[in-house]
């Protein structure tokens, strides 16, 4: 991390002069000739594949040149001497202009937009919005941490109040004495903790309440406590617990601690010398830390219902989770998760419906509490059949209105118009479907719909309907202005923040360890603060200012609390917490450098030049790459010893067969061989410099190169392929359909639209949310 | 807690007019011949001692006389065992009423902890496992024995609270297993499986048909999906009505729907929680089962046998308090009523699948955490057992004058074949299980 890199090298992207050229209609049809004669047989006559030569489809993202140069010295394979030159470069044009290039594509099979039912995360964030209706909502707040109230005395008795504040975090360790001013040491004293907790991500959380005292803590509900640890026995001062939280909510969470013991009636017993209490998480795939206070609200908020049954895992096999397959067990999981919701419902039914055991219109207010819910999970305002096939025909049926409730909450979750939640966006069989007189692509309903699922993954909340009811939602500046404002939400957040760390393959919580002789302090510890230090950076381009994509690539700060700052060479102010660092720009590129990604796509000892350089062709610059033929083992780097890794990797994909493809991926990665395998900047290996000259051929045919990671970041960041390929994957992640389907120029314009707003992402959001809304063409 | 919409929300599970009639003699198919013969144990708790001299019999061996307390068992006498003499040795943190109940299965000490009794030091939970989890354990780790439930913690008017005073279950050290004293709670825990499904196959049909109305209208491309989720919708009306026909033979059994949690209601609860654990037994729910009235200390007020005192309160009278001891008298006579229903009930029912009635394969041990309320002693607690599901000798009065309980407990061990050598705190294990066949 220290030095400067002596003298600048301006980037001058070095421009091939071969630019393309659309090849000439002779050429083409001699190249037609040429490919019937001599590649169909193995690559079909459209390009298809042949299943007992060459399977794959013969479509891609390369160059007219590089196709060329690859038919020219490697096809027809085995006698490369039979098209060569100009004969090359007709079959090269026609295949291009045929069925190759991702234009050719479009045109042969355009996209379509895919019948699609809930993913388990909208399935569970809808459900939770179901009962949100009747409950309310948590409030935005500015405010963090935790709202605290000290009591005098044993018990929290509202005449003994003394102190009210707001700490940061539960983390207090109060020693023999008392957080009360002019309390003695050893002096009972008992305190009540007020927070809410928002789930970063979806998933298993684990809360760890540690004090030697006595405490208990209630989470969501307030009927039992989720921890009672009120009871001390034994050295036990540790009591787990495990939550299901869903992504972007507040779940409200609640401490009574008691400095005193619990029960006694031994007088001027204080309990335990000593007095702390700390409450932890364990984050999916995370080590156990005290829950920062970015996380915590010091308000109270609505009880959410959690739908924690097991889904299926969703089809990820495109890059993002869709709803695009059905299964016995996905089936199965929603009637699960249905009958979930009707006992939830049920369990606290006169709540939810405001009225009371004995009420005389009882069951007109429970029948009514099931229109709404059915309304709400169906979309649109129910007609007369169907508030009778979804409601009323229960209540007629069954022996009693819970009974009633929890069959038509079954009927309404598995009904297709809940799971399969744009079901009406299809073109139906007008003869047949008297939906089919609304018009999509005005029907407000439809568009409140879309909005919800874009930015929430969920149905729409109390606003939208009224406005969708209203008839509002039909201009297109109206649903810009309604998904602005339903971009800075918590939900939000966490959808954005969820697309990136999938983006840049964080996202699977694997297990990264590396050689524990060579970096001895690379714990799971620093691994989970490499996560965090990724996300609060993340977090702040995303939500900062200006929002800038660019940001992403070419910032040369980075989060590191006193660990991180000590590992990798830097220095803190507070060590105890996380803080921008600028680094050397040299030596610093956004999140291309950072050592998260850095030691993700290394070895555990060595770094991969591959791994990174895949992850850039494929993540960043949207490259498509097959899968190498074979199964390949590194070579050793001890059998190589003399070798730098460069060098290593170079000999390894030498042949022709390997290097179509690394002569792509290698110098993208070779950049990066000033980060060592645990990502800290290093300018030797072996006792030599390293080598990070690099470059790269656009899809356009333009030669580029750059020595470096600051270099290669900022062409990245003005490169048109990486933000088209970034507008794709932002997409595709918010609707979970193909950018394809919404016409062949949608990805082509929202770029534009994203130039021209400076690259703000978060404006981005919202007209992709603009153009779903709108529905597929 | 809102009683009605409680029992609402218990009636909409099923309860009603879709229980089916009790059927308890039809053979279980699913779990016949699946293995030798069915052991069963149930230990059933009530609190704060006994009048010595209206409970334990005056004679030893076959020839004894059952006194007052104890003469509801008179009909079970050839599968009756008494034993006097066997203490609650344990010592540690906690006073005798914590101990009485907290070590009474587990055979261990308290750990220390924050709940102050009336006197001696404060405690915590348990350090050690309960015998009823032990031979749990043991017979989950056997897929011959292995059941849904394993084992099921009924209890009965057992306050709301979490402390050493309620809880004799435990999972571990430090991992009391609180009994479940809500009958609907336990049904639902026990069936609501089986009603879910129920409500299901009423809507599939629906539901399907739904997705099929819906899948017409679309072009045939998008229909496939649809389709397809159609068919997994049939396919799980199919099991499920296949799944019902075998259930037939495992019937709910029928419950009030209207019982709310009251003192005055004990009685009741106690039957309808009889009821399901004898049901759950045919079922082969469980092996081992605890059957909680109330807790240690507890204070019912059982003022349908006249007496409008607590039981906790009445117990510390002195013994030459005769109007007390008649109370308390009446109180276990009322319990040994409870011990005999519950016999009555296995007797009655035949073993499914097997030989002789559920109660000659079950034992019921009945206990307390004292010997004596006033006098707080945990020696000669009182181990009532009945049933021949250990094969134990019965017909015996015995006295074994000052035996550490440890020793009972090992024996209800190895009457299921698992001989362990020491179990609870070691100070007590000297000499082995008891030899009680």
């Amino acid at each position: 991390m220290l030095g400067l890199l002596c003298g600048m090298i301006l980037i001058v992207p070095w421009v091939a002069a071969s630019a393309e050229e659309p090849a000439a209609t002779s050429t083409i049809e001699r190249g037609r000739q040429i490919y019937s004669d001599q590649c169909a047989g193995c690559h079909g006559d459209q390009g298809q594949g042949n299943p007992d030569a060459f399977g794959e489809p013969l479509v891609g993202d390369w160059p007219q040149t590089k196709l060329t140069r690859v038919i020219a010295e490697t096809m027809p394979e085995g006698e490369p001497e039979a098209c060569e030159g100009e004969d090359a470069a007709a079959v090269a044009a026609y295949v291009f202009d045929a069925f190759y290039s991702p234009t050719a594509q479009m045109r042969n099979a355009p996209p379509r937009y895919a019948l699609s039912r809930l993913t388990s995360e909208q399935y569970r964030q809808s459900a939770a919005d179901l009962l949100a209706m009747f409950v309310g909502t948590a409030e935005e707040t500015s405010e963090r941490g935790v709202a605290t109230e000290l009591f005098s005395g044993k018990r929290i008795d509202r005449r003994k109040r003394e102190q009210q504040r707001v700490d940061p975090a539960i983390d207090f360790d109060f020693g023999s004495g008392s957080p009360i001013d002019g309390q003695e040491d050893g002096q009972a004293f008992a305190m009540a903790l007020q927070t809410s907790l928002v789930a970063p991500e979806t998933g298993n959380y684990q809360l760890r309440l540690r004090t030697p005292n006595a405490a208990a803590l209630w989470f969501n509900r307030d009927d039992q406590p989720l921890i009672d640890a009120k009871i001390k026995s034994g050295d036990r001062v540790e009591y787990e617990s495990s939550v299901f939280l869903l992504a972007g909510r507040s779940y409200d969470l609640r401490i009574e601690f008691y400095r005193a013991e619990y029960g006694s009636k031994a007088v001027g017993n204080t309990g335990h010398p000593e007095a702390s209490l700390q409450l932890l998480w364990r984050r999916p795939g995370r080590v156990a830390e005290v829950i920062p206070s970015r996380f915590l609200r010091p308000i109270r908020v609505p009880r959410q219902l959690i739908v924690d049954t097991p889904f299926p895992p969703d089809d990820s096999s495109v890059g993002y989770a869709r709803g695009t397959s059905v299964s016995r067990a996905w089936d199965e999981a929603t009637t699960d998760a249905a009958l979930a919701v009707g006992m939830e419902l049920v369990r606290d039914l006169d709540a939810y419906a405001k009225t009371k055991p004995d009420a005389e219109d009882r069951v007109q207010k429970l029948q009514a509490l099931c229109e709404r819910i059915a309304a709400r999970a169906l979309r649109r305002p129910l007609d007369e059949a169907q508030r009778q096939h979804y409601v009323g025909r229960h209540f007629e049926e069954s022996e009693s209105p819970a009974e009633a409730v929890r069959r038509s909450v079954l009927v309404i979750l598995k009904s297709p118009y809940f799971l399969y939640p744009d079901l009406r966006a299809l073109k139906h069989r007008a003869d047949l479907d008297e939906a089919a007189a609304v018009d999509p692509s005005t029907d407000s309903y439809a568009v409140a719909n879309r909005l919800a699922l874009a930015m929430w993954d969920s149905l729409p909340d109390d606003a939208l309907t009224q406005a969708a009811g209203e008839g509002r939602l039909r201009e297109q500046a109206v649903i810009r202005k309604t998904a602005q404002r339903m971009v800075d939400e918590a939900r939000t957040r966490a959808k954005v923040q969820q697309f990136l760390l999938h983006w840049l393959h964080v996202d699977e919580a694997g297990e990264m360890t590396k050689d524990g002789e060579l970096y001895p302090e690379f714990s799971p510890q620093l691994v989970s603060d490499l996560r965090e230090s990724l996300e609060l950076f993340l977090e702040d381009v995303v939500w900062g200012e200006a929002a800038d994509f660019r940001r992403l690539l070419t910032d040369h700060r980075i989060y590191l609390n006193g660990r991180l700052a000590d590992f990798y060479g830097a220095t803190v102010d507070a060590p105890d917490r996380f803080q921008p660092v600028p680094l050397e720009p040299q030596q610093s590129a956004g999140v291309l450098s950072h050592p998260a990604l850095m030691a993700a796509f290394a070895y555990s000892r060595d770094t991969s030049p591959i791994h990174r350089g895949v992850f850039l062709a494929r993540n960043v610059l949207g490259r498509t790459l097959r899968p190498p033929p074979e199964a390949f083992a590194p070579l050793s780097p001890e059998l190589h010893a003399d070798l730098s890794t460069r060098q290593r990797v170079a000999l390894q994909t030498e042949p022709p067969a390997c290097a179509t493809c690394h002569e792509l991926i290698n110098p993208l990665g070779f950049a990066f061989e000033e980060f060592d395998a645990v990502g800290r900047y290093r300018r030797e290996e072996k006792g030599r410099p390293v080598d990070t000259r690099g470059q790269y051929l656009t899809r356009s045919g333009q030669e580029v190169s750059f020595v470096g990671v600051r270099q290669l970041a900022e062409f990245l960041a003005g490169s048109r392929e990486a933000h088209e390929s970034f507008v794709g994957r932002l997409f595709e992640h918010v609707t979970k359909q193909p950018v394809g389907a919404y016409g062949p120029e949608q990805l082509g314009e929202l770029t534009d639209r994203f130039a021209a707003a400076d690259f703000n992402i978060r404006k981005l959001l919202v007209e992709i949310a603009v153009v779903y809304a709108h529905g597929p063409q | 807690m809102q009683p009605r919409s409680r029992r609402e929300f218990v009636r909409s599970l099923g309860i009603g007019a879709a229980a089916l009639p009790f059927l308890s003699n039809l053979p279980s198919l699913c779990f016949a011949g699946s293995g030798g013969r069915k052991q069963r144990l149930v230990v059933v708790f009530s609190p704060n001692g006994v009048v010595k001299k209206t409970f334990w019999p005056d004679q030893t061996g076959a020839k004894y006389e059952l006194k007052e307390s104890l003469k509801p068992l008179e009909p079970f006498r050839d599968q009756l065992l008494i034993l006097n003499g066997v203490d609650d040795k344990v010592k540690g943190d906690g006073d005798n009423h914590m101990r009485g109940i907290g070590c009474l299965l587990t055979g261990t000490e308290l750990f220390p902890g924050n709940i102050q009794g009336g006197s001696h030091t404060p405690a915590g939970w348990s350090s050690g496992l309960s015998i009823d989890q032990e031979i749990k354990n043991y017979l989950q780790a056997r897929p011959e024995t292995r059941t849904r439930f394993g084992s099921l913690e009924f209890g009965v008017a057992v306050p709301d609270k979490a402390d050493t005073w309620t809880r004799m279950v435990y999972a571990g050290a430090n991992q009391p297993i609180a009994p479940i004293d809500d009958p609907y709670q336990m049904f639902n825990k026990l069936y609501g499986r089986m009603h879910d499904q129920a409500m299901l196959s009423s809507v599939l049909d629906e539901v399907r048909e739904d997705l099929e109305k819906v899948s017409r209208r679309l072009s045939a491309e998008d229909r496939r999906l649809l389709e397809e989720h159609a068919t997994f919708v049939r396919q799980a009306e199919q099991d499920l009505q296949r799944e019902q026909q075998q259930q037939t033979l495992h019937p709910m059994p029928p419950l009030d729907p209207d019982v709310e949690d009251r003192n005055d209601n004990m009685p009741t609860i106690s039957k309808m929680q009889i009821d399901l654990m004898v049901n759950s037994f045919q079922n082969d729910f469980a092996r081992v089962s605890t059957l909680q009235y109330t807790r240690s200390v507890g204070g019912a007020k059982m003022t349908w046998l006249g007496i409008d005192e607590g039981h906790h309160a009445l117990s510390h009278e002195p013994n030459s308090d005769e109007a007390a001891q008649q109370k308390l008298t009446k109180i276990n006579h009322w319990y040994a009523e409870q011990v005999a229903y519950l016999a009555e009930r296995l007797r009655q029912t035949p073993e499914p699948g097997g030989q002789g009635s559920l109660l000659d394969n079950t034992t019921i041990l009945w206990t307390n955490e004292l010997g004596e309320g006033n006098s707080h002693t945990m020696n000669n607690i009182p181990f009532v057992l009945l049933g021949g599901g250990l094969n134990f000798a019965m017909n015996r009065s015995l006295n074994l004058k000052g035996v550490p309980h440890n020793r009972l407990l090992m024996a209800l061990a190895h009457g299921f074949g698992h001989h362990i050598e020491r179990f609870g705190s070691d100070n007590f294990c000297s000499g082995g299980a008891l030899e009680l066949s």
